[in-house]
């Protein structure tokens, strides 16, 4: 049955589901982001970060990132999250690439799907807001 | 259609709508414990196509199998919400771990309960495939 084309001999039926549990598997870590921003974003006078406050300095409103979800959840927790959530649409794609002969071609897409949650760290350390504040300072 | 075609478009039907509960539940709450306390529910339907998925590539056994891992994968979803803390709102000015005396973080749950249970599931389902195989 994975052989087997489908919609008009477009696409394999296993390649259609691997392509799926990928889809799924990114929707899943979109949504994990999604539940680690809910916690409420703080907007501080100035940035606890820089230590002992001078009176006489002027800086603009330091404010918290929208990581700051995550500090409210204990470290299993935190572990667990994703893999709990991209589990189906993981075990989908195993599932359908078992009697599949792994081409170049699809061990390039798992490569890529697996730097999705580095993308997503790389992302996080870029995108600290006030560093130009600090350096500025 | 051939039955190829209807398993595709039931899986990415369910699938989607499984998502846009579980977004829109993620989105209208307001900490972190509400969003991850709405997750297991509105995952619930992308388990059940899973499992169908399973049952069509692999037979009854698989199916059981699968769905015996989205069991657990449920349960530790809805374990989770232990590990949040309630208040994961804005915090007071002075959080109330300073004020107590043992310092320890309130409202988590501690994480070899956790490890016990996650091997009490493991050794149920190594249990049910071993009792299925006969």
């Amino acid at each position: 049955m994975a052989d087997e084309y489908v919609f008009g001999d477009v696409i394999p039926f296993g390649m259609a589901m691997i392509l799926c549990g990928a889809l799924t598997v990114s929707f899943c870590w979109g949504l994990s982001i999604l539940v680690a921003s809910r916690g409420r974003i703080r907007t501080w006078i100035r940035n606890p970060a820089l230590g002992e406050a001078r009176l006489t300095e002027l800086l603009p409103p330091y404010r918290e990132d929208w990581t700051r979800g995550l500090r409210f959840m204990s470290w299993w927790s935190r572990l667990l999250l994703p893999v709990m959530l991209c589990l189906p649409g993981g075990l989908v794609g195993f599932l359908f690439g078992l009697d599949r002969r792994m081409t170049l071609l699809d061990a390039l897409f798992y490569a890529a799907l697996m730097s999705v949650p580095f993308g997503f760290l790389l992302f996080i350390l870029r995108h600290q807001p006030n560093e130009a504040d600090e350096a500025s300072s | 259609m051939t039955f190829p075609e209807r398993l595709l478009i039931g899986y990415s039907a369910l699938a989607t709508a499984s998502f846009v509960w579980a977004a829109q539940r993620v989105g209208r709450s307001k900490s972190v414990r509400s969003a991850v306390e709405g997750l297991p529910v509105s995952m619930t339907p992308l388990w059940a196509v899973v499992v169908w998925m399973a049952h069509a590539a692999g037979g009854l056994l698989l199916a059981l199998q699968v769905a015996g891992i989205g069991m657990a994968a449920l349960a530790g979803l809805w374990l989770l919400r232990f590990g949040v803390a309630h208040d994961s709102l804005p915090q007071d000015v002075v959080p109330e771990s300073a004020l107590r005396e043992d310092k320890a973080p309130l409202q988590t749950f501690g994480a070899w309960r956790l490890l016990f249970l996650g091997i009490m599931f493991v050794l149920v389902i190594v249990w049910i495939t071993l009792a299925l195989r006969g």
